[in-house]
């Protein structure tokens, strides 16, 4: 006789059913449905529909899966996944059928379906390397197994993605006759590709975790061959997939903000002569920064944030970022102004980053210090080769996000601008005053609105 | 802007010229590490002067020439490719059809950069048969175009000439001569020729220093020269200061003197033993 045993959370939908279907069968003898703490009313169901229900101690599909081992009456038993609504007729029978037979001890169930991304991508190409004996599974990954209870008490169960793919590697590491059985047509949903990752991880990380507690002499070739494999993939995959990333950077002052914050700090803290003066005697950027910001010193975070809160916006900012966004654009913002300030635009127009100078705060006080952050600053493979520039920050930028110079959009409105702009896919002169900006750029916009962006976007 | 050049786009034609073009294309390639793509287009007219279409009413099997093309490309290939040191590749392809317009859609269809050419000099003759002119191919590719010639061979472009034609900054040649200059060290030599009132100063060399110097740190020098034609006044300032390469556009300023160069769109780059780029749009 048979034991089914069923792993289950929040499966309210289906349980039921595969409970029922489960009964149907006459070899079975026991369905234990392992409930992993639903939210919902799984175990009500799984009891009425018959199953003999346990509450696994502690969550994770490798524990329910040995909840069900130790709790199970028979010796020959079957995992079926608690989703899957209906299975074919015969799956049960045909999972039992080479153990009843002696021609098995560990069985997998196939089904048709289209190839999983993970079981394709990952799992076999691993496989073929360290496994070249299971190369042959179409899917190591599938979750339909039988086996004998004697068997899978000597296994030791991974409690992630990763516990199907470990228990036929020790299976096959027991040297347990596997057999491969199709059963059929099964409605199977793909994984959301966020779950993609980590399921990649979770597998590729038990297959490599077995080949290394059964390390031979050929484990070291095969790391240098996946090595290799994995560089030439990421840089390959870095190459194309660049291509669809696109970037839009905006300027903050007098770009996104309706004036520059240091002149409203000037005015609300009364320093608007010294400024002047400031930027009348210093013309290297980076000095003329630091003097600023030493005007500042002694200010408090609220004070600073409540000199910018009252900065009017363009008004069509955020409605325009959020519709690039939707377009696929990652939107940055990158000024000389201060992180404090510019953390508080992306929050409020929902940008993704910015890149601006630190003012250093301490204890809730701007020190007048100011530190320049190292991705202004240029580097051997700097495009424009200028020692301080924007165009260095949006350079770093793209190759964080993977995003090449041609898909950028910039907007920026003053002579800082010129470089980052002309650099640009796109660029873009906002409102600008500098008439070689309005030359450099391929673009530009007159009126205080962002809206022209879409057009090109 | 661009910040690389990926794929260079060198129309074969299997002469002499293909080994000069080549050369210069796996210099850029070695530099930059970008693909080389070598095209050639079967293009069998019956009568030279007849379109592609009109020869389909003569009979010509074309296959034996798309083979023997194949089998050449190989073998160029074969030969280049150990030149190459950087991450680029040699691409071969042979396409049938216009010449003109083939390279036209290849260029669009994989992305190129930029087109090499190997130029002979001058022959009405040539002119006349050839349905590819630097002017055409700038014009309807919208790709930058090379031309060199056999001594134009250098292996870098240290003297950029950059000569100005009229108010308008060229935007397009500064962002290419920046790429360029980055990568080889350049100095760029901003030139305008002196205006007949005696202007003392040009507006746009300056502005055109400062939209340089705004994108990069490469050297700039502005010279003011003296002449009637700006192209042969860029080749002979050119040849003085030994350059190598010049930077042009696709207009009527950069014809070779005298009424007939300006009706076969003779552009100064057949009369230039340095490379000379040819961008369309400013």
């Amino acid at each position: 006789m048979l034991t089914i045993i069923i792993p289950a959370l929040n499966e309210a939908n289906t349980i039921a059913n595969v409970v029922s279907f489960c009964r149907r069968n006459k070899l079975v003898s026991e369905v234990l449905v392992i409930d992993d703490r639903s939210d919902d009313n799984t175990v009500e169901l799984a009891e009425t529909a018959g199953a003999r229900v346990i509450i696994s101690a502690v969550r994770g599909k490798g524990i329910s899966m040995k909840d069900g081992i130790d709790n199970a009456s028979n010796e020959i038993v079957i995992f079926l996944d608690a989703d899957i609504d209906p299975y074919p007729d015969e799956t049960i029978s045909k999972l039992a059928e080479p153990l009843l037979l002696n021609e098995a001890d560990f069985v997998k169930g196939t089904f048709a379906r289209n190839a999983g991304r993970v079981t394709e991508l990952v799992a076999k190409p691993l496989l073929n390397i360290f496994y070249p004996g299971l190369a042959d599974f179409s899917q190591p990954l599938s979750g339909m197994i039988a086996g004998r209870k004697s068997l899978f008490k000597r296994i030791k169960f991974f409690n992630d993605y990763g516990v199907d793919i470990g228990i036929l590697l020790d299976m096959y590491l027991m040297k347990a006759r596997i057999k491969e059985v199709n059963i059929g047509y099964i409605e199977n949903k793909s994984k959301p590709w966020q779950a993609l990752g980590k399921m990649s991880r979770e597998v590729s990380r038990a297959i490599i975790a077995k080949a290394q507690q059964n390390a031979g002499d050929e484990i070291e070739e095969a790391v240098e061959s996946i090595e290799e494999i994995n560089r030439q993939m990421h840089n390959s995959l870095k190459e194309n997939l660049g291509v669809h990333h696109k970037m839009a950077i905006f300027d903050m002052d007098d770009t996104i903000l309706k004036g520059r914050f240091i002149n409203a700090c000037a005015k609300t803290f009364g320093f608007e002569a010294k400024l002047a003066d400031l930027r009348h005697e210093e013309h290297d950027p980076i000095i003329l920064s630091k003097r600023i910001a030493l005007l500042l010193k002694g200010r408090t975070i609220d004070e600073l944030l409540d000199v910018v809160h009252n900065i009017q916006m363009v008004d069509d900012i955020k409605p325009v970022v959020a519709d690039l966004k939707q377009k696929g654009y990652i939107i940055g913002i990158i000024s000389t102004s201060y992180t404090l300030i510019t953390n508080y635009v992306v929050k409020n127009i929902g940008a993704d980053f910015s890149y601006a100078v630190q003012l250093e705060i301490i204890e809730g006080k701007a020190t007048g210090e100011a530190n320049m952050a190292s991705y202004f600053f240029a580097s051997p493979e700097s495009i424009c080769g200028h020692a301080f520039c924007k165009t260095n920050a949006m350079q770093y930028a793209c190759e964080k996000y993977n995003v090449q110079f041609k898909n950028c959009i910039v907007v920026g409105d003053s002579k800082d601008d010129r470089c980052i702009v002309g650099h640009a896919g796109k660029g873009f002169a906002f409102c600008t005053k500098d008439e070689l900006l309005g030359k450099i750029a391929s673009n530009e916009i007159k009126e205080s609105s962002f809206r022209a962006l879409l057009e090109y976007a | 802007m661009q910040n690389n050049l990926y794929n260079i786009l060198v129309p074969i034609d299997f002469t002499q010229k293909d080994r000069w073009a080549i050369t210069k294309a796996i210099e850029l390639a070695n530099a930059l590490h970008c693909n080389i793509h070598l095209v050639h287009v079967v293009s069998k007219n019956v009568f030279p002067l007849l379109t592609v279409e009109a020869s389909h009413f003569y009979p010509y099997n074309y296959t034996a020439d798309l083979k023997y093309a194949q089998d050449r490309l190989h073998e160029m290939k074969n030969q280049y490719k150990q030149h190459l040191c950087g991450k680029g590749q040699i691409e071969i392809s042979v396409l049938h059809g216009n010449e003109q317009e083939e390279l036209t859609k290849y260029t669009r269809l994989y992305q190129m950069d930029m087109v090499i050419k190997g130029l002979s000099k001058f022959n009405l003759l040539h002119r006349i048969i050839s349905t590819v002119s630097i002017s055409n191919l700038a014009k309807k590719t919208s790709m930058p175009v090379l031309a060199v010639r056999a001594s134009g061979l250098v292996s870098h472009f240290k003297k950029i000439v950059l000569p100005l034609h009229d108010d308008n900054i060229p935007m397009h040649r500064i962002k290419l001569a920046a790429l360029l200059g980055r990568y080889f060290k350049s100095t760029i030599f901003v030139v305008s020729l002196r205006k007949e009132n005696n202007e003392p100063g040009i507006p746009v060399l300056s502005q055109t220093l400062e939209v340089i110097q705004s994108l990069t740190t490469i050297p700039v020098q502005s010279i003011i020269l003296e002449g009637k034609n700006l192209a042969t006044t860029t080749l002979n300032f050119s040849k003085k200061i030994n350059a190598d390469l010049i930077m042009i556009n696709n207009k009527h300023d950069y014809y070779l003197p005298g009424i007939w160069n300006r009706i076969t769109k003779r552009l100064l780059s057949y009369n230039s033993k340095i490379p000379v780029i040819t961008l369309e749009n400013e």
